[in-house]
């Protein structure tokens, strides 16, 4: 096994959060949740360590 | 900056995988762990709440100091108005009521580490004296849902136990369990086979949390949440990551400071050492960890998972490739093994415009997933 870099992925076949909620708010003319707002609470997921204990 | 503080290196398993070194008998005393806490206040200059971690060894086999250290991070709370959370990861295994009730009531957030199925357990997760802990484990785990509904659990993924992964998984899901983190073991060396049966494992993960979102139940496997998270965000930025020492730190027993709990193990001082709670962090050692974690090899830059990839984790590259700034070949496969499975769940469920999923993951109710 080596250590070898993925060139031309494209396996995401769902939209980033920013364009979806910038989507919505076009479809729906109403301020929606703001992406700063969104990506704090998803970040809040993101922290801390995959520990082994 | 959040703590970790490591109770005790006693633990009354002899877990195969566990980097905490030789179970000792060997207790942080009150002036290390008021010292530390101390530490943590005078670091913290943010508004953010810091975070006490109290870690081990075992560290509900030390209740009585851990209730010292929350009162007295609670009497710094008041002085400074410096606000601070509190977690704990614990095998269960010194829990009843009592200190389950104290738990609740003290917001001390859990992260339950269990293995899963009886055969998963006792693959690695014995007792000192060689006995099976999977009874008194799955019977603590009811015991805690109970207080946490919400409550984490950490499974270890490693070659002796990957064949019971899937079962492993059903059971946790089964038992009523939200959020699951199956959390590899990058430090032994696996076969071509065990590598296939990890694979098949987190297939399953990913078939459980399909079928657990389409039956209108939002839960969190951390490979394919975090992983979905990452292409929703653009990547990790330097703010979800430990940042080796710079946002974290764990503090060993003796008082000894190291970057991340991986490193305290024996606590040799030999690699990682940043100071210790009596003299305070050394400026210098701090800036060279800080200096010496950033990856920039050539593989990692020009591949197109390196912003959704945890190759950050300095502590576990080191000890796989002898340094910082270099993911070792096994956390790559997983990498990519992770990212390609929870992108392919992730677009199955929107592509099909799954509410739970769209909720969850777009705030299409804008409300807090169920399991934050």
């Amino acid at each position: 096994m080596e250590l070898k870099g993925v060139h031309n992925y494209s396996g995401a076949q769902y939209p980033v959060l920013g364009d979806y909620l910038a989507e919505k708010q076009r479809a729906r003319g109403v301020p929606l949740l703001t992406l700063a707002a969104a990506l704090a609470m998803l970040a809040t997921l993101l922290g801390g360590c995959t520990n082994i204990s | 900056m959040d703590i970790i503080l490591h109770l005790t290196h006693d633990c009354q398993l002899n877990c195969a995988y566990c980097y905490g070194g030789p179970k000792r008998n060997s207790a942080m005393s009150w002036e290390v762990a008021r010292r530390a806490i101390d530490l943590l206040f005078d670091q913290t200059h943010t508004e953010a709440p810091a975070l006490i971690s109290f870690f081990g060894g075992e560290p509900l086999m030390q209740v009585p100091l851990l209730k010292q250290c929350v009162a007295y991070a609670e009497a710094k709370e008041e002085q400074t108005a410096k606000p601070f959370r509190l977690a704990i990861t614990t095998n269960g295994l010194s829990l009843d009521e009592t200190i389950a009730e104290y738990l609740r009531t003290k917001n001390i957030e859990p992260t339950f580490s269990f293995d899963g199925i009886r055969e998963a357990q006792d693959a690695c997760r014995r007792y000192v004296n060689g006995q099976s802990s999977f009874a008194d484990t799955k019977e603590a785990m009811d015991l805690l849902l109970r207080y946490f509904p919400a409550m984490s659990i950490c499974a270890v993924v490693s070659p002796e136990n990957v064949k019971y992964l899937p079962a492993s998984i059903d059971f946790f899901l089964d038992s009523g369990v939200r959020r699951l983190l199956l959390n590899p073991n990058f430090f032994v060396s696996w076969s071509e086979a065990e590598l296939a049966l990890w694979r098949q494992g987190y297939e399953h993960a990913a078939e459980r949390f399909e079928k657990e979102f389409r039956n209108g139940r939002s839960v969190h496997i951390n490979f394919i949440t975090l992983k979905i998270i990452t292409h929703l965000k653009g990547g990790y930025d330097a703010c979800d990551t430990c940042d080796f020492g710079q946002k974290e730190i764990a503090v060993a027993p003796s008082g000894n400071i190291y970057p991340c709990q991986r490193m305290v193990g024996e606590d040799t001082k030999e690699l990682g050492w940043m100071g210790d709670v009596f003299t305070g962090l050394n400026v210098k050692t701090c800036r060279n960890l800080a200096d010496v974690r950033e990856v920039t090899n050539r593989e990692c830059r020009e591949c197109d998972f390196s912003r959704r990839c945890r190759n950050w984790c300095s502590c576990v590259n080191h000890r796989l490739t002898g340094r910082f700034d270099l993911p070792g070949s096994l956390v790559c496969y997983h990498e990519r093994m992770a990212i390609e499975i929870a992108d392919r769940t992730a677009s199955r469920l929107f592509q099909d415009k799954n509410n739970t999923f769209l909720e969850t993951f777009y705030f299409e109710k804008q409300m807090t997933p169920e399991w934050i």
